[in-house]
């Protein structure tokens, strides 16, 4: 579905991403986990068509990126970043509105509901967003996310899904809650990537994990193969960090077992 | 249930239909009233619309009519409009409620423009010809309005992404360097040219012909028929630029369309009627308080409400000094600011700065 080929992303001479090939086919949900500065969100970028690599080629459907329009792209991928300022004082319900681009609010007015009660917003609609916590902020834009994903599934099928840290500012169930939404795109054929830091919450949502560390991809697979004390000290510097719940040996990183390198 | 703080927005029919009443309201005021007034029995038929009982008034008061006060009308109404628009797309563009169009190094332009028309082209002219001075002004501050911002736009300009930080440091730089020259021009200038400069740059409608009107007509046109595409793309881009190309917004395309749709419009209306503040920033603010952020609203609820206000401030500029005329930056600053100031205390929650 979505793939970059040998991708390399340079900036003032250092290497943001070096030569990162990764491919993530419908009904997939792909965490992207590393230390700061690995380049998730720079693979993100890329991914989403608003970077062009220096070598290497984003790749979506066989199709090459660069060759989409703007508006074709948004039917076929959807993007949440990691924080958006709003300028103006636009109601919750205009933001999540806009993820459905140039079609009248009436024509969407059933998504535009649906979105914002999955996001248990539909007490807050009317309010100016900036005047919403942080959290409720970024489950507004994930909402309009959701309506973009509804828009472009029903003209053109499943797409991308794009989340760069989506759960940073949230209380412990609206991860649970916005991660299980994701899940359900994936679920109805969306291959969904998304940048998270807490690998707990990525061996939950994720069917494969992919490691970052400087720019390169140093694992690639299942929780249980990616999340283990020796590639979990290697990237994050933490030693004998990975537990494993007893029946069928899924990893946890609890800090109170961890030491630093 | 619905939470306190919910925002309600009036139905736009109502606000669209009261904007159209604003609008004709102060057209009419605006033909009624000057040096010359023409009482309202009078008016209908100066208009061809009935008889007249005495025709050496009704000779007198259709030459007012229609060769000062309609064009005048015309005129101020597509001005006050672009001024308006122009503002609401700038502070769309720069996602900042504080921009106006002067921020794209077009009042600056034209300004240097009609500056060293008035005080170098007063020198080598032929002396004797005012007529041309009159009639290279407008075309010189046009000019001057397009070079700035071309030379903006090529500054913030790489790689074909436009800066827009760029284009903002950049355009208080040229704004700056521009004063100094007129500064220079200011100095060796004699009476009557300062005179002339001062009141240029304070604007004013008197000079009004159909002429002017033709001329300004096509960038009235052509920033009217841009509205539906810069209205869609500038909700997205009020989230950001990122945010905007996720949502299918062709960005880049947006702002070139954006900056030279401002810069023609302002440009066209700086050369004529000299530079009018004020207008693009207090329209489009008290618009929002009532419609809300959303272009498609707000840019054609502001171009009613920008002609309708420059209409006023010009009917204003007419009167409180007749015969003689206030300049109508005086009148839109002095009257605009205390109203802006009530307005943003009395809803500074609304206001997200």
């Amino acid at each position: 579905m979505i793939e970059a080929r040998g991708v390399s992303v340079r900036a003032d001479g250092r290497a943001l991403l070096d030569d990162v090939s990764v491919a993530v086919g419908a009904g997939e949900t792909v965490a992207l986990v590393g230390a700061n500065g690995a380049g998730k969100s720079t693979l993100v970028r890329v991914l989403s068509g608003e970077l062009h690599p220096h070598s290497g080629e984003a790749v979506l459907k066989g199709r090459r990126l660069a060759s989409f329009h703007p508006r074709e792209l948004a039917a076929h991928r959807a993007v949440m970043t990691q924080s958006v300022t709003v300028s103006f004082p636009f109601t919750v319900r205009e933001v999540v509105q806009m993820g459905a681009g140039e079609r009248p609010a009436s024509a969407v007015a059933r998504l535009v509901d649906e979105a914002i009660a999955a996001v248990e917003l539909s007490d807050l609609q009317h309010r100016v967003i900036t005047t919403l916590s942080g959290g409720e902020q970024q489950r507004a834009h994930f909402a309009r996310l959701l309506v973009q994903t509804r828009c472009g599934e029903g003209k053109h099928g499943p797409g991308a899904i794009l989340l760069d840290e989506p759960t940073a500012s949230l209380d412990l169930r609206h991860q649970l809650d916005l991660l299980n939404l994701a899940r359900d795109c994936a679920a109805r054929g969306f291959a969904v990537i998304a940048v998270l830091h807490d690998l707990n919450l990525a061996s939950f949502l994720a069917s494969r994990i992919v490691m970052l560390e400087r720019g390169r991809i140093v694992a690639d697979g299942p929780a249980s193969a990616t999340i283990t004390d020796a590639l979990v000290e290697r990237v994050f510097g933490v030693r004998a960090a990975v537990g494993r719940t007893p029946p069928r040996g899924v990893p946890f990183v609890l800090p109170h077992a961890a030491g630093t390198r | 249930m619905i939470a306190r703080g919910s925002v309600t927005r009036p139905p736009l029919w109502l606000v669209f239909c009261s904007l159209l009443g604003l609008l004709f309201g102060a057209s009419l005021v605006s033909t009624m009233i000057g040096a010359a007034g023409i009482p309202l029995p009078r008016l209908a038929a100066a208009l061809g619309l009935g008889t007249a009982g005495d025709a050496v008034a009704l000779a007198r008061d259709e030459l007012v009519l229609w060769s000062i006060r309609l064009p005048r009308i015309a005129l101020g109404a597509m001005i006050g409009a672009m001024l308006a628009a122009a503002g609401v797309v700038m502070q769309g563009v720069f996602r900042n409620p504080l921009a106006d169009p002067a921020l794209v190094g077009v009042s600056s332009g034209a300004a240097l423009a009609a500056a060293l028309t008035i005080v170098a082209g007063d020198r080598f002219l032929t002396a004797g010809i005012v007529s041309v001075r009159v009639e290279i002004l407008p075309v010189a501050a046009f000019a001057g309005a397009l070079a700035a911002t071309i030379a903006l736009y090529r500054l913030a300009t790489a790689h074909g992404r436009t800066s827009i930080a760029i284009f903002l440091l950049g355009g208080i730089a040229i704004a700056a360097l521009v004063n100094a020259c007129i500064g220079l021009l200011v100095f060796v200038s004699d009476d009557r040219q300062l005179r002339d400069l001062t009141f240029w740059m304070l604007g004013s409608f008197a000079g009004a012909t159909w002429v002017k009107v033709l001329a300004v007509l096509p960038f009235f046109a052509g920033i009217l028929a841009l509205f539906p595409a810069m209205a869609r793309g500038l909700d997205p881009l009020i989230l950001g630029e990122a945010e905007a190309f996720h949502m299918g917004v062709a960005v880049e395309r947006l702002k070139r369309i954006s900056i030279a749709a401002v810069a023609l419009a302002v440009g066209a209306a700086v050369s004529v009627s000299g530079i009018i503040g004020f207008v693009g920033i207090v329209v489009p603010h008290l618009l929002r308080m009532i419609v809300g952020p959303g272009h498609r609203a707000l840019l054609p609820g502001s171009a009613l409400l920008g002609a309708a206000m420059t209409l006023a401030a010009d009917a204003i500029a007419r009167t409180l000094a007749a015969p003689a005329e206030l300049p109508i930056g005086v009148v839109t600053a002095a009257i605009g600011a205390p109203f802006f100031l009530v307005l943003l205390l009395r809803q500074r929650s609304l206001v997200a700065l």
